[in-house]
């Protein structure tokens, strides 16, 4: 199966190392949670793959490409989208996705087309003329995936996508995720809530130090650890416990 | 050591002064070392040459000092007040620890009082530190007395503050928290130029002016010898408290004082609640007006501008900043189209000088705000384009108000093709000049934290305003027709080169 997402050997160092030689493969259509501790190199990780740093060491495949040596080709096919939301206060949702498919060179007709389906959807359509400035989080957080989803990207890079969002849209934007899988679609996620992970994704990484300590389904994670019916929370916490001993 | 007691006016003052000192602190030591050098070339220049000079005179207000020192102040009062209204109108929305002190029993007069002595610091304080080189060698030779002028600017400060802070609290009466904080900009950008303004009204309006300059002159020379500014006069109290003379400095110093106490009580009573109302004053009306769909805009470079100009547009605080200098461009081109209509070569030439001096400025502010005040850079980093593609567009962004806000200098074209064609080069040099080095050196920043220019480095900042300069004496002195405007040039360009050694990495030209 063609992999939506190939990391090898990669190395990212600040002041010390934040990724140290992380090798992970994920297949196209699948969901993947990438876990760890506050500082353990999963947002470093992720923004590599975005293009938003480049690796000291190591390659990134994306379907395919090469998106260090081809960015701009692998960016085409990438969304990204943070915990702190991307938008300009000053700018109204619908400016917003008119701003952001220009920057993905999504046509016209199908962009606006596409822009009402997602505002509709994410119950913003009432206030697509209203500027951003004055939204709760949870608002700003909508606008930004609704700018993610605008050029229909094959692999999505979410880092706490759920941060800022009430119960309901939290649902919503998990049965989205779900059903992008399903269409093919790829998603590589963080998050601190380990329910979400547990319910959601097919496979999980946990990275600690920039290393990954471990992978695989729950049931490979829980054979790993040691753990046998426990809980993601306690297979976390037993692998990381461990790595830090 | 002082140990005020705990939510008394001083313990609070020592707060804020301690945040004051420890965000200063990244100014380092570069900016001090380059602040005491131009102190000490001042004194050297200017101060001691002065003091020198007038060590054996007698020092008395006498009706023409009293002229200059009042013109003086007024000018300085104007600058002050520009910058205090807009500091004590943020004073109302910034909210950084305001909800954490109005939620403690301190009353919110007495944090308004303490606040507002820190903007009366601020405004105040970077004109005491310009006066010490002029004032202190003048006081150590044999005139002590001019120490008083110290008093004198911290009494116009004071009052600056005060007045500001009652401008801001009528703003938020008259037109309401949603509406002041842009008013209060604007309102800014015009008191801070309105000096400027006053004295164009002569170039502009000379013809009709001219049967009236005669009377007020006269007028004038009737005051000067014995009227309203007679050294008895209460026109003449600032210079008789900057000669050091107890009674005016006395009551300059302390009316201030009184009008700032009186303005903080009769605001401070109103300070919590108008706070309040400014924390929801950015939220959006209840329901907008929902336009008519129209179709998406494409191409890169369409949304790109596009996108720039609309929040370049919805942000009237960064705009006040560019609109201050657009208040200087208008009247200078238009006295220079008039001294054109005129034939007067000399004020052509020291026009067009002016005028590249200030599109060059305002193309570098245009080009701060695009550039550097970026919401968000990771959302055009993770974008399948190339940074030049942005940075292209931002450029044009920038030069193409530059562009329509200076082209009425095209006019000049028809008087003086030289001048006009010279004048044209002059402000596109200049402009681009600026706007590369802010590529250069650009620092992305969100548009909240962007009240100051501050976003690149000092060198950079000094640099472009050499430039600018540099640019402005080009122009003119080319515009005069000299060939003497080759030699000038090399020193905007010289400036411009060593600017690029230090850009980063991927320049675009």
């Amino acid at each position: 199966m063609e992999a939506g997402l190939e990391l090898k050997a990669l190395c990212k160092s600040f002041a010390r190392p934040a990724v140290d030689n992380l090798s992970l493969t994920i297949p196209a259509g699948e969901l993947y949670a990438l876990l760890g501790p506050n500082g353990a190199g999963k947002t470093t990780t992720l923004r590599m793959v975005a293009g938003l740093l480049k690796p000291d060491k190591g390659t990134i495949r994306i379907f395919g490409i090469d998106a260090v040596a081809e960015s701009l080709a692998a960016k085409r096919v990438v969304a990204w989208l943070p915990d702190e939301p991307m938008i300009y206060d000053k700018l109204t949702p619908l400016e917003y996705l008119e701003f952001v498919a220009g920057l993905w060179a999504v046509g016209r007709g199908a962009a606006m087309a596409k822009a009402e389906e997602l505002l509709r959807w994410l119950d913003l359509w009432a206030h697509r003329d209203e500027r951003c400035e004055g939204f709760s989080r949870g608002m700003k957080q909508k606008t930004a995936l609704a700018g993610a989803l605008i050029h229909d990207p094959r692999l999505m890079i979410l880092d706490e996508p759920l941060s800022g969002l009430d119960a309901a849209m939290a649902r919503q934007v998990k049965d989205l995720l779900v059903r992008r899988v399903k269409d093919g679609g790829t998603v590589i996620l963080t998050t601190h809530i380990l329910d979400v992970a547990e319910r959601l994704a097919e496979r999980i990484g946990i990275i600690h130090h920039g290393k990954l300590l471990a992978e695989g389904t729950l049931e490979q994670l829980r054979g790993r650890s040691g753990l046998a019916g426990s809980s993601l929370e306690d297979v976390f916490l037993e692998l990381t416990a461990g790595d830090d001993a | 050591m002082i140990r005020p007691a705990p939510g008394s006016h001083l313990w609070l003052l020592l707060h804020e002064l301690k945040l004051f000192f420890r965000s200063s602190k990244k100014a380092g030591k570069v900016v001090m070392l380059i602040l005491a050098g131009v102190l000490v070339l001042l004194a050297a220049t200017a101060g001691i040459p002065l003091a020198l000079a007038m060590r054996k005179a007698a020092f008395a207000p006498v009706p023409p000092l009293v002229l200059s020192i009042d013109l003086g102040a007024a000018v300085l009062f104007t600058l002050m007040l520009s910058q205090a209204l807009v500091m004590t109108t943020q004073s109302f929305y910034e909210r950084g620890d305001l909800d954490l002190l109005l939620s403690s029993p301190l009353s919110p007069a007495r944090l308004l009082m303490v606040r507002c002595l820190g903007i009366a610091v601020s405004v105040a304080g970077i004109y005491l530190i310009m006066a010490t080189p002029v004032l202190v060698p003048v006081a150590f030779l044999d005139h002590w007395q001019i120490l008083g002028g110290y008093g004198v600017i911290a009494a116009l400060g004071l009052a600056a503050t005060a007045c500001g802070l009652l401008l801001a609290a009528l703003l938020f009466k008259l037109v309401g928290p949603r509406r002041t904080k842009t008013v209060g900009q604007l309102l800014a950008a015009f008191i801070g130029a309105s000096i400027f303004l006053l004295s164009q009204i002569p170039n502009l309006f000379r013809d009709r002016l001219r049967p009236e300059i005669k009377p007020a002159v006269h007028w004038l020379k009737v005051q000067t010898a014995d009227g309203i500014l007679g050294p008895h006069s209460a026109a003449a109290w600032p210079v008789r408290a900057m000669l050091g003379e107890a009674m005016p400095f006395a009551a300059v110093l302390g009316c201030a004082v009184l009008f700032y106490a009186g303005v903080v009580f009769i605001v401070g009573a109103r300070f919590a609640d108008d706070a309040a109302a400014a924390t929801g004053a950015d939220a959006p009306r209840a329901r907008a007006r929902s336009r008519p769909l129209r179709g998406f805009q494409g191409g890169l470079y369409s949304v790109l501008i596009r996108k720039e100009w609309r929040l370049l547009r919805r942000d009237p605080a960064l705009l006040a900043q560019v609109l201050l200098r657009v208040l200087y461009l208008l009247p200078l081109t238009a006295a220079l189209l008039e001294n054109a209509q005129h034939g007067k070569h000399l004020a052509i030439a020291g026009g067009v000088g002016a005028i590249t001096v200030i599109a060059s400025m305002i193309a570098g502010n245009l080009a701060w705000i695009t550039i550097s005040a970026e919401d968000a850079p990771d959302l055009l980093a993770s974008a399948p384009i190339s940074r030049e593609s942005v940075r292209r567009a931002k450029l044009g962004a920038v030069l193409l108000p530059v562009a329509a806000l200076c082209s009425p200098v095209l006019l000049l074209l028809l008087f003086y093709p030289w001048a006009g064609f010279v004048a044209v080069l002059g402000i596109a040099a200049g402009s681009l000049s600026e706007a590369l080095v802010q590529l250069w050196y650009e620092k992305p920043t969100p548009r909240k934290n962007f009240r100051r220019r501050g976003g690149i480095s000092w060198a950079a900042s000094l640099g472009g305003f050499v430039m600018d300069m540099g640019w402005g004496a080009t122009a003119g002195v080319a515009a005069a027709g000299s060939l003497w405007a080759i030699a000038v040039a090399i020193l905007p360009i010289g400036v411009l080169a060593l600017l690029s050694m230090g850009a980063d990495g991927d320049m675009i030209l």
